[in-house]
């Protein structure tokens, strides 16, 4: 009896094995997907959520940390990496998500068919390295030599069809910022949304975002200052 | 005495099992050669030692178009007079190389159909509801392993032959008569402007690309020929009778994935467009489709009503003589693979199937497919050129 049960349970999980293998996955509209390279051996790839769960905090990028020392080891120095994403594919205004070298503007691009050719190499590495439809911390570690790598998607692709090629290279390298934007089809100034930073190791909270501050919160924090300053200068005038 | 009948009930089950199974070989793979492989079967001496005495095929059309084949007969190579039964179940050449290496099981023509047949089975419905599930022993794929979904675990295979494709456009508002590769990869990637085709300044139609599914081995070779990339994300249409399907139930008109068969796409292209509405988010009324396809399908295509257009290459048309000497460059590598373990059956449809001059290869139509040694040129794979030998 016992025995029945359990062949019925490996066979059950010898089928979903099987099922997740055999599935391709898909790239979840303004979902952002951090990319690791070395060049060599294994590329990691996560998703790290919704634009919006990352710029308003809420994203927790679980397992990342772990992930990242299990296929680097103790130091990121060497490893090439960076954040790509895509708003939903219709509409007049399409909108992607890039990191650049800090102080650079990414490139502009005009036309749903420009915009087809980032969200299609988006969707190049979700539907090869992901099994279903790509949710927040999903990743696949895949070799960088691969047609599907982050490697060759983002970095040294050949093909017109790689993001590279497509758009430009959002990586930078090794323990430092990169500068995240989000860029319209409509040929419009690419607008900075804040900043991504990577730890010089993966053992904690590796990778962070710091928004940069909405301008009502820049109003507040001036007005505080003036106060500051006003309230100091009346005590020097109290104090002579 | 439970126990004895418990053995006895397991030994007459094992036996029943063994009994259905004795004597039959799987084979998957390639739907550009599905009608290859019916002549190879069905030809005295290349596979069966005569003309099979039964010959099964689930099709409403052409037989040698059929998605579901069995033939039954004396294998050539067999050392005595016992019955082998080839099933075949075309499902892509991807998947052929799926289910081959990952030691998969597809369904095929159940015996029972298999064994009472006469002739020919048209029905579709006569097998589907209890058809023979088993692990597929051999495929045919038009592109070699290494540049497949499912490069590991390694298998045994060896090139044939040659499969031919082209490309053929439905009777839309764009009336060219040839494709290059950098139309052929603006369309892969989405909507191309009609522009890009015409040369005039007018992005008021599209041109879509009508194709096949991740399974096929028609599609690696399509997105390898044009530079595109074999894993590359596409952008497809689906039609039906020349409306837009929205086959992933999402709203874009547009999808990653495609036709299961050669034979389907092929219908599809008979249909006009020009005056069909775009239901993609460009809107408007009137677009063209361009799809590939292999030579059988295009052939289906071209005959149909109303009738495709072939278009050429590069400007180079499509001719044997073109594909012998590279000019004319959509063709790819065919192969047969073998699963990691098969019994003697299998081993020998695979050994008659692949020996060179003796095998599948004697009787290509030099149309469909090309022997090689007829070739002046090869290449490596989808991703290169062909070079002159």
């Amino acid at each position: 009896m016992k025995n029945s049960y359990k062949a019925a349970i490996v066979a059950a999980l010898a089928m979903a094995t099987v099922s997740a293998a055999n599935a391709a996955g898909s790239y979840t509209a303004n979902d952002l997907l951090v990319g690791f390279t070395t060049q060599s051996g294994n590329d990691l790839i996560y998703d790290l959520g919704s634009e919006s769960s990352v710029l308003n905090g809420t994203a927790s990028y679980a397992g990342l940390d772990s992930l990242l020392t299990s296929t680097y080891g103790s130091s990121l120095s060497g490893v090439s990496w960076g954040v790509i994403g895509n708003g939903v594919n219709s509409g007049t205004v399409r909108t992607a998500y890039t990191t650049t070298v800090q102080g650079v503007v990414p490139n502009t691009y005009i036309g749903s068919t420009a915009f087809s050719k980032l969200n299609n190499a988006a969707g190049t590495l979700a539907n090869n390295n992901f099994t279903s439809a790509s949710v927040a911390g999903d990743s696949a570690t895949v070799a960088a030599s691969l047609a599907y790598s982050w490697n060759t998607e983002t970095l040294n692709g050949t093909l017109t069809s790689d993001y590279v090629n497509a758009y430009e290279n959002p990586n930078v390298t090794g323990a430092t910022s990169a500068d995240f934007s989000q860029v319209n089809n409509d040929g419009s100034d690419p607008t900075l949304l804040g900043d991504f930073s990577l730890g010089s190791n993966g053992t904690s909270d590796a990778l962070t975002f710091n928004p940069v501050p909405e301008p009502t919160t820049l109003g507040l924090l001036g007005g505080a200052g003036v106060l500051l300053l006003a309230f100091r200068n009346k005590l020097g005038r109290k104090q002579a | 005495m439970n126990t004895y009948k418990a053995i006895l009930a397991a030994a007459l089950g094992l036996s029943v099992i063994g009994a259905a199974q004795a004597g039959n070989v799987y084979i998957t793979g390639s739907t550009a050669m599905r009608g290859v492989v019916y002549n190879a079967m069905t030809n005295a001496g290349t596979v069966f030692k005569s003309e099979p005495a039964i010959t099964a095929v689930a099709a409403s059309g052409k037989e040698s178009g059929a998605t579901y084949m069995a033939f039954q007969g004396v294998l050539v190579g067999a050392t005595g007079s016992g019955l082998t039964t080839v099933k075949c179940y075309w499902t892509g050449s991807e998947a052929g190389i799926a289910d081959v290496a990952k030691v998969q099981t597809e369904g095929f023509l159940a015996d029972s159909d298999v064994n009472t047949a006469a002739g020919t089975i048209t029905d579709l419905s006569a097998f589907s509801t209890s058809p023979d599930s088993a692990v597929v022993n051999l495929c045919l794929a038009d592109n070699a392993q290494t540049y497949s979904r499912t490069t590991t675990p390694v298998i045994t295979g060896a090139k044939v032959g040659i499969v031919t494709f082209k490309w053929l456009r439905n009777p839309g508002v764009w009336t060219g008569a040839n494709v290059t590769d950098q139309q052929i990869r603006a369309a892969l990637g989405g909507a191309c402007p009609i522009g890009l085709f015409t040369g005039a300044n007018d992005d008021t139609s599209f041109v879509y690309v009508e194709g096949r599914d991740t399974s096929s081995g028609t599609r690696v070779n399509a997105l390898g020929d044009s530079g595109y990339g074999i894993f590359s994300q596409v952008e497809q249409v689906y039609l039906s009778s020349g409306v837009m399907v929205d086959f992933d139930s999402n709203g874009t008109y547009e999808t990653v994935s495609g036709f299961s068969s050669g034979g389907s796409l092929a219908g599809s292209l008979n249909a006009s467009t020009v005056t069909a509405t775009d239901k993609t988010s460009n809107g408007g009324t009137g677009f063209s489709v361009i799809a590939y396809l292999g030579y059988n399908d295009a052939k289906t295509a071209l005959n149909g009503t109303p009738a495709a257009v072939e278009l050429t290459y590069d400007g180079v048309p499509f001719s044997t003589a073109n594909v012998e000497n590279g000019t004319y460059n959509f063709w790819g590598n065919e192969y047969v693979y073998k699963a990691s373990s098969v019994d003697a059956e299998a081993g020998l449809v695979y050994t008659d199937l692949t020996s060179i001059s003796k095998g599948i290869d004697t009787i290509f139509d030099q149309l469909s497919a090309i022997p090689l040694d007829l070739m002046h040129a090869s290449r490596p794979g989808p991703l290169g050129d062909p070079s002159h030998n």
